[in-house]
């Protein structure tokens, strides 16, 4: 018989140097029902990886380990590999899009979100 | 009275009676194991309405009499077509995947046993998006370990599903779940009228296998032994008996030790059957290590 | 705050492109400028992330609200649902027409019973008259010597039977007598009772059920607007993403900032502190919009969880302050209904218990009227035999032939007098068997009756109980979401000192700017390329304007999402 039930809830990583946007990625997500664990720069996430990790929300400009340098530490990290990466920044310069894109992020959010649009991104990748 | 005009549908027509909805949902439940509510009725009806006008039949009603008369099995097939929800995508559940990567391939690796290729079940594959995702995931790791070999059964009950997973042609939007450099190195772009298709290539369609197979059969005619079985959002759909019978009977082909992945609304708990709980969604079958 | 004159700025002059040194030479200046604006920045986040903090609160304090209100109009719309079925048991309970059949019953119970009573008695001065004529029998046939023993049998048998009669009508009189008074007191005690349900009963379940409608209908229409109110409370809910949308600004306007002092920090700005000025202004306004927006989004919240708890509070008093519609009274009524019918179905069963009684009597007394009908045969055919031997003696036997005439014309009498008996008997039993099922029907359904509605009286009150609770509930939370709303918009008041170091600060560049106008090529790609935000695209406007001296369309916001 299996007895022991393990949570349902998913963990979602978001990485951000602004305090008030993980405040507010957390706002919207713990809404929605999923854990969240904020870290502040993509050093500090990859100090902080939880397990099972379902997704990775990151900013793009921070200091220490910016959003690129986190996505391309992510992608040869054996257990994150496939972990979606949505990339959400006030960046909006193709450029720096395609840079995201060509290392390995699944999605681009443009802040400021509204949490309706942040959750149903989320949903959408995850499947 | 007014004479009816052969294959139009009218407004009344579109509705099953209780009684007809009755016998289909029985029939359902007991071929496909699939639970039929009559909160169901609804999407039975207009699932069942494009067969209906292929057929050019007066009703709902109607189709429910020609299916129970139909002396052979043909319209059980378009039946069964019909009926099943088929939504997937490629990548779903993403966590599985991270999971297989960090932790089921590299055990495997260190401890299989010469030659042996690392089987790979998709139960109810649908369109195919489930066992190609996992074609991609193995062949990376193929690709960083030259030891390491693979094989993936795919199976389905609806042979429409399975056509199109055989095909593995995809709209473009289909497939950007799937990180860009997989999709880069593992699908062909279509050319010309084509161009928003993409096709999975020749080499990852070989290693997948599909077949037609229902879970509700005593046998599963299967001879090899999964080290892990994706059963993804199939058995939802099923009562609690009916999985516990299937996971069983699933059981008996995976190898002592092997993963068995579950869909995350699913849960296994409760259910007398021979595996332990690892992380979300994820089980181990007794034995092994 | 320490406040900052204009004088203490005046020494700044921005240096030639050619130094090499950036727009700003005079590094203490551009770090006082660089200092100022990191910590008001800093300082604003405290402020904005104490508001942030409390959203979560608020949301759960909100959707609490929300399921607070719709398990509202979950128990109400059950209540009155519950409530007109109990209207349709007031309805039966206060219809006397069940009753029609038990009261021709009783009284036909009672009709037969004085019958019964009656013939009983005219058996009396029956057996009297046989006594008589049993002496004169024996009399007359001592006259006639030996040959008359035909004669003496006969008189012996008419005492014999006389006393027979006389034995069983003496008995069933009895009977016929508690019969009769027991039926008399049915009668009664069921017109006592059919007086009552008709003056009582009646009057007070329509009554009641007068209530009861509109305690339905009213709870139906709370109901309603509880569904509403649940809605509303959604929508406020929902409507904190114009705030999370908003919070971010400050994110937004902290980058802004920074890229206006790395264009400073760089060493080919100068020729652009225009731009750096005109950005500042920009994140100035970005700013206040955001707090602005903030503010609003707060305010609008704690000013709608207001109306609608004012919405809510309105209803439910309303609700208590109907007409007649007092809760109490309501209950209280159903109660009374329901102790009246509890009050019948006693009596009910106690009618059906004396009519088997009755009936128990009642079989006593057919048992005499049978005997006495064969007595009254037997002794016809005696006197018939005796008239037959009085013709063989002819004339001498006259006074006899007279007699035999008489007690064959008595025992006719007693013949039908018992024959009534025994229909009226026969009747009374029916009635009597009637009433014993129709009572006991009747007293089984009022005794559900009863059950339904002191249940429903009961189920009333716990549904207005537990729907004044969670109208209680609903009201401290939203009161406590408001007050807390109330303080965190006092609190959120730390902005202006921002404000006004950024506005500081565009000014001091504007300043440098007059003398700052000659802007290379490299210092306007240096500056382009850091201004690479969605929400800078003002800056590049600018830039295009300036380089061309046209007007330029800013590109397009855009969609906010897209997947790789
Ligand atoms: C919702 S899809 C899941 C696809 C995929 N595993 C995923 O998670 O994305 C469910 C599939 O199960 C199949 N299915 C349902 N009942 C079945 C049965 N009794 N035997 C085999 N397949 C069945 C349906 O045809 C359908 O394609």
């Amino acid at each position: 018989m299996v007895e022991k039930v393990i949570s349902m809830k998913r963990t979602i990583l978001t990485v951000d140097d602004s305090a008030t946007v993980r405040q507010m990625v957390a706002y919207a997500l713990k809404s929605a029902g999923y854990d969240v664990v904020e870290a502040k720069n993509g050093e500090d996430a990859l100090g902080r990886l939880p397990s099972p990790l379902s997704l990775v929300i990151t900013d793009l400009n921070m200091p220490v380990m910016n959003g690129i340098g986190l996505i391309k530490a992510l992608r040869a990290h054996p257990d994150a590999r496939y972990v979606p990466i949505v990339v959400l920044t006030t960046e909006s310069e193709a450029a720096k899009k395609q840079e995201a894109r060509a290392a390995g992020a699944t999605a681009w959010i443009v802040k400021p979100f509204r949490p309706e649009q942040l959750t149903a991104v989320v949903q959408k990748v995850l499947g | 009275m007014t004479a009816r005009r052969e294959s139009v549908i009218e407004p009344g027509q579109t509705d099953l009676s209780p009684q007809a909805f009755e016998r289909l949902a029985q029939y359902i439940t007991k071929e496909l194991g699939i639970k039929m509510p009559e909160g169901k009725l609804p999407m039975v009806q207009s699932r069942l309405l494009r067969r209906v006008r292929e057929l050019g039949l007066p009703s709902l009603d109607h189709y429910a009499a020609y299916f129970f008369d139909s002396p052979n099995q043909d319209e059980r097939e378009h039946f069964i077509n019909s009926v099943t929800t088929n939504k997937t995508d490629f990548f779903r559940e993403p966590e599985h995947f991270a999971f297989l990567c960090g932790t089921v391939l590299p055990e495997f690796s260190a401890g299989r046993a010469a030659g042996r290729r690392f089987q790979v079940w998709s139960a109810g594959c649908s369109s195919g998006e489930e066992p190609y995702t996992l074609a991609m995931v193995l062949a990376e790791y193929a690709a960083g370990d030259a030891a390491f070999d693979f094989a993936i059964l795919a199976t389905d009950v609806s042979t429409r599903v399975l056509k199109v997973a055989h095909e593995g042609v995809y709209d473009q939007a289909k497939v950007l779940p799937a990180p860009l450099e997989l999709r880069r190195k593992y699908l062909l772009r279509g050319r010309g009228e084509n161009e928003s298709l993409v096709r999975v290539s020749p080499r990852l369609r070989a290693k997948v296998s599909f077949h037609s197979l229902n879970f509700m059969a005593d046998s599963f005619g299967i001879r090899d032994a999964f080290d892990a079985v994706f059963f993804r959002n199939v058995m939802i759909y099923f009562e609690r008996s009916t999985q516990e019978q299937v996971i069983n009977r699933m059981a008996k082909h995976m190898a002592p030790g092997a993963y068995l992945f579950v869909g995350h609304a699913e849960s296994l708990a409760g259910l007398d059957i021979p595996f332990r709980p690892v992380r979300t969604s994820v089980y181990r079958k007794a034995g092994g290590v | 705050m320490p406040v900052r004159t204009e004088s203490r700025w005046r020494w700044l002059r921005p240096r030639a492109a050619s130094d090499g040194g950036g727009a700003f030479g005079a590094g203490e200046t551009f770090s006082e400028i660089r200092r100022e604006l990191t910590q008001a920045m800093a300082s604003t986040e405290e402020g904005f992330l104490e508001a942030g903090g409390r959203l979560l609160d608020l949301r759960k304090a909100i959707d609490g609200a929300a399921d607070g209100a719709d398990s509202l109009a979950g128990l109400l719309s059950e209540g009155a649902g519950s409530l007109s079925a109990l209207d349709q048991a007031l309805l039966e309970a206060a219809g006397v027409s069940a009753y029609d059949e038990i009261s021709r019953l009783v009284g036909d119970l009672h009709g037969r019973a004085h019958a019964i009573h009656g013939a009983i008695q005219n058996i009396e001065p029956i057996v009297r008259t046989f006594a008589v004529l049993a002496v004169m029998t024996r009399v007359e046939s001592a006259r006639f010597g030996g040959g008359s023993a035909a004669f003496a049998g006969l008189a012996d048998s008419v005492r014999e039977l006389s006393g027979q009669i006389a034995a069983s009508a003496g008995a069933s009189g009895a009977s016929a007598k508690a019969l009769l008074d027991s039926a008399a007191h049915l009668a009664r005690r069921f017109k006592r009772l059919a007086a009552q349900r008709e003056q009582s009963l009646g009057p007070l379940s329509r009554a009641t059920g007068g209530q009861v409608r509109r305690r339905s209908a009213e709870q139906a229409r709370v109901s309603e607007a509880s569904d509403r109110i649940a809605a509303r409370f959604r929508d406020i809910s929902a409507s904190a993403g114009d705030i999370v949308a908003a919070m971010q600004g400050h994110d937004i306007v902290r980058q802004q900032i920074e890229h206006v002092l790395e264009v400073l920090e760089g060493a080919t700005a100068a020729g652009t502190t225009q731009l750096e000025a005109a950005q500042l202004d920009h994140s100035r306004v970005t700013f206040e919009r955001s707090v602005t927006e903030i503010r609003a989004g707060l305010e609008k919240i704690e000013t709608e969880a207001g109306q609608v708890a004012e919405e809510s509070d309105r209803l439910f008093n309303e609700r208590q302050e109907g007409p007649d519609a007092g809760p109490s009274q309501l209950e209280s009524g159903l109660e009374t209904v329901a102790a009246i019918l509890g009050e019948h179905a006693a009596a009910d069963r106690e009618l059906a218990q004396v009519a088997q009684g009755l009936l128990n009597r009642l079989s006593g007394i057919s048992g005499a009227v049978a005997s006495v009908q064969s007595i009254g045969i037997e002794m016809r055919r005696n006197a018939l035999n005796a008239a037959v031997q009085v013709a063989q003696l002819g004339s001498q036997g006259q006074a006899l032939e007279t007699i035999a005439a008489a007690i064959q014309a008595l025992a006719h009498d007693v013949e039908q007098l018992s024959a009534k008996l025994d229909s009226e008997s026969a009747g009374a039993s029916q009635a009597l068997s009637d009433l014993v099922d129709r009572a006991g029907e009747q007293s089984a359904r009022s005794e559900e009756r009863f059950e339904r509605l002191r249940d429903g009286a009961r189920r009333a009150a716990g549904v207005r109980r537990s729907a004044e609770s969670v109208h209680g509930e609903t009201k401290a939370a939203i009161a406590a979401i408001r007050a807390d709303l109330r303080e965190t918009i006092e609190a959120f008041g730390t902005h202006q000192a921002c404000l006004a170091a950024i506005r500081r600060a565009g000014d001091v560049l504007r300043t440098a700017a007059a003398g700052d106008t000659n802007a290379g090529r490299d210092a306007w790609e240096a500056a382009r390329s850091l201004y690479t935000m969605r929400s800078e695209r003002l800056v590049h406007k600018a830039m295009a304007e300036r380089e061309s001296g046209v007007a330029v369309e800013a590109a397009p916001d855009g969609d906010n999402v897209e997947f790789f």
